[in-house]
């Protein structure tokens, strides 16, 4: 598994994540999230692009939602984007996706940060 | 004549779950399966090896995981076998805090049927069987 960050604004980590999100890479995943999210507490908004990631199952689900409080009690949103259809259907058979809105692009999530007054 | 079959060994470690899929998948694609089917296959068979290694073995890779294919009905059996620490019923309940209890509910979605045997300190085996849709179509029209 692959992470790149991107900073964007103020208030936001979008990481560009390359790979499977499974029992194998879920520790790297979790560690990763809590690294980027420790070394700014200024950073509230994690955008995550899925647009490389071939493979998601309950543990790679397990880790988004593990970061979920965090992020609230940041008052900060975590969104999806870019997921592969396939991707996509786990992500909303889950039920993830009831908290965790998921959005075509970078823009698309961008702006529903503004919307939510969160950016 | 016997059916296509395949069959994997393999240590408890989770660094072998993508190798479980790739052939999982692989063997899929032989058979008459979309390309969705075959990625709910990969799914269904990634929870229950993660299952296997992470709850029965506990992740230690000096226990051996057994998966095998079989070819049936133009369907496909998929059989997750390990000789860890079964199912304890209150174990059950933490370790699905973790996976947020998905794992069990994915197989079940995604495959036709699931048979699970499991006794603490002897092991779990997870049977699970797909029929290609098309052929539940085709069989449900000729019944007309």
């Amino acid at each position: 598994m692959i992470l790149k960050e991107e900073v964007i604004g103020r208030s936001t980590i979008m990481l560009h994540i390359t790979g499977d999100l499974d029992a194998h890479t879920a520790d790297e995943f979790r560690q990763s999230l809590a690294t980027v999210l420790e070394r700014d507490i200024r950073k509230k908004n994690l955008i995550l692009d899925m647009k490389n990631v071939n493979f998601i199952d309950s543990s790679g689900l397990g880790v988004i939602l593990g970061r979920y409080r965090a992020i609230q009690m940041r008052r900060g949103k975590i969104i999806i984007t870019s997921p592969q259809p396939h991707v996509k259907k786990i992500l909303e058979f889950s039920g993830i996706t009831r908290v965790v809105p998921v959005v075509s692009d970078k823009e698309s999530a961008r702006d529903l940060l503004e919307q939510k007054g969160v950016e | 004549m016997a059916g296509n079959f395949a069959r994997l060994e393999f240590s408890g470690s989770t660094s072998n779950l993508g190798l479980a899929r790739v052939a999982g998948a692989t063997f899929a694609g032989n058979l008459e399966f979309t390309l969705t089917e075959i990625e709910e296959i990969k799914v269904a068979l990634s929870e229950a090896v993660s299952n296997a290694i992470i709850h029965g073995y506990s992740e230690n890779p000096d226990g051996v995981v057994k998966v095998h294919f079989y070819e049936e009905n133009r369907g496909m059996k998929i059989i997750v076998e390990d000789r860890g620490c079964g199912m304890d019923e209150t174990k059950k309940k933490e370790s699905d805090e973790e996976r947020l209890g998905l794992g069990l509910t994915f197989i079940k979605a995604f495959m036709d049927e699931v048979k699970i045997d499991s006794q603490p300190g002897k092991g779990t085996r997870i049977e699970m069987y797909k029929r290609p849709a098309r052929l539940e179509k085709l069989a449900a029209g000729d019944e007309k």
